[in-house]
């Protein structure tokens, strides 16, 4: 693509190429492997690169049917590839190989911090979407039934394996009762389950592994004197054949935002409620992380909506919904949640780097003035 | 060895990865505990890390050094004893070196008395698996490792 411009100078005439960087890596997670893979390679060889993937090392097969796609669309050979592989090895080796050119990372924010150093021996270009612990914010004007529902909705998508998940719902204290009641009502009627049976809400999580994490959370909270208000144990009552140390009871606390409960991210079903006084307590403990990933404001005035997602430091805020993306809108972190954005123009400018072309046209010195500073030997 | 607040040690299980690690890798090797997306909370094993501006040292493990950030620090008043351990479940989308032996580890502790996995005895990494890691980026030729496409 070549965009032109005038010169300061006429005749001279400026142009702005965008070119392809060359070989670009994506390095995506497990939680959603296939778009993640989408979101990588789609907008790296639509802007002339070649694309390497590098799929979490237990959901690669999705990655390889992907490959197979592209193999069938006639994408040439070579142009979408694959590494499949331990994180130790495949992942540091395309970070920081010279013949990589840019690498883009979904996941944890360490490895994000190891990406970036990785790659900074031979000064690649990177992106990185990392870590959340998004505040779901309900002023006291807000739709409580449908308000009640985004909570739970964006918490518990997924079992919160989710890095935008708002986990830590943020409420005025004017409502609070009654709302967080509804939270806690609701939440007692998931329905957990196989999760390819459309009357489940809720599924297995990734890993037993990854129900364990979610157990050690539960005893920090109540450790830390947070209050348990529905949850917090595995599922003892699943149909037949259900692995019950792979599901987890969708769990609410009430916590202060100093908590670990409140900070860490544990991708798993557990949501905080927090209390607040005023719209500006509410942006303060929304702001009080080291993310900035994600956030919703939950209001009828959306004026005063607004205003409270103007002020909130993350890349992404929803007003009256939560975990909506939509291809042609930029997604990306604030602060520790990551580098750059990925989806729409912005992520697909992310792939191309700039060229500006001078082209002067003049035939004798009148059209080259800065020559003017040279002596008259030159 | 300056430690505050949070305060990590390590597993018997633990120490032996390390030790598999050393033997691989030829660099100096660090841990550091880090949050955030798939990981959770998590100790990482890393050679040659560059620990930042607000990591400080907060414990070690078969002589590892293990780092932590401010933030995390801050969480864990009173020098809450968190323990590295070794699970055998590979886990996650992580760049630490254990991860090639087939295992990950796992931040336990920190409400109280250290919890012990069942897994964490199951992990002896195969030697073989340690084999499979020497025969990767180390013998990469030289000439493709320094190659530079310009």
């Amino acid at each position: 693509m070549i965009e032109r411009g005038d010169s300061p100078f006429p005749p001279a005439k400026s142009i702005v190429r965008r070119e392809p960087y060359g070989v670009c890596t994506g390095i995506v997670p497990w939680n959603f492997p296939f778009l993640m893979a989408g979101w990588k390679i789609a907008p790296a060889i639509a802007a002339g690169n070649c694309a390497v993937l590098k799929p979490a090392s237990f959901t690669s097969l999705s990655a390889i049917e992907m490959i197979k796609a592209c193999a069938e669309a006639d994408i040439p050979a070579g142009v979408v590839n694959l590494i499949t592989g331990p994180g130790g090895s495949a992942g540091e080796e395309l970070a920081q190989h010279p013949l990589v050119d840019k690498v883009a990372f979904t996941g944890s924010t360490e490895v994000g911090r190891r990406i970036m150093q990785l790659a900074s021996g031979t000064v690649k270009k990177v992106t990185l979407e990392l870590g959340g612990k998004s505040a779901n914010i309900v002023l006291d004007d807000a739709d409580l039934d449908l308000a009640a529902a985004g909570v739970l909705w964006g918490t518990f998508f997924h079992n919160g394996q989710v890095c935008e998940s708002g986990t830590r719902a943020l409420v005025s204290r004017k409502i609070y009762d009654e709302f967080v009641g509804m939270l806690v009502e609701r939440a007692g009627k998931i329905v957990i389950g196989d999760n390819m049976d459309m009357n489940t809400d809720q599924g297995p999580l990734v890993a037993p592994s990854q129900v364990d994490t979610t157990e050690r959370y539960v005893k920090l909270g109540l450790d830390e004197g947070a209050k348990l208000l529905c949850g917090g144990s595995k599922v003892t009552d699943l149909p037949a054949g259900l692995d019950p140390n792979a599901y987890f009871q969708a769990t609410i606390f009430e916590a202060d935002n100093s908590m670990k409960i409140a900070q860490e991210e544990i991708f798993g079903p557990v949501l905080c409620v927090i209390p607040f006084d005023s719209d500006d307590e509410a942006i303060k403990i929304a702001n009080d992380s080291i993310y900035g990933l994600g956030g919703g404001v939950w209001s009828k005035n959306l004026e005063r909506a607004h205003s409270v997602a103007a002020a909130m430091r993350t890349g992404t805020v929803w007003v009256n919904d939560y975990h909506m993306i939509t291809p042609g809108q930029p997604f990306g972190g604030y602060k520790q949640s990551g580098v750059g954005s990925e989806l729409g123009e912005y992520g697909y400018n992310e792939y191309r780097q700039m060229k500006h072309v001078w082209q002067n046209t003049a035939t004798d010195r009148s059209g080259y003035l800065h020559f003017s500073a040279l002596s008259g030997n030159i | 060895m300056k430690v505050t607040g949070l305060k990590a040690t390590g597993t018997p299980s633990a120490a032996r990865v390390v030790e598999r690690a050393r033997r691989d890798r030829k660099g100096t090797l660090v841990f550091t505990i880090g949050t955030g997306c798939c990981e959770s909370t998590a100790p990482f094993l890393y050679e040659d890390f560059w620990p930042g501006p607000d990591h400080e040292q907060v414990g070690e493990v078969a002589g590892v050094a293990v780092f932590a950030p401010a933030y995390l620090r801050s969480l864990y008043p009173g020098n809450d004893g968190v323990v590295i351990d070794v699970d055998d479940e590979l886990m996650a989308e992580s760049m630490s070196i254990e991860t090639e032996y087939g295992c990950r580890f796992v931040l336990r502790g920190g409400e109280g008395a250290p919890a012990r996995s069942p897994a964490a005895e199951r992990c002896d990494i195969p030697e073989a698996v340690s084999a499979l890691r020497a025969r990767g980026r180390q013998d990469l030729p030289e000439a493709l490792r320094r190659a530079r496409v310009r």
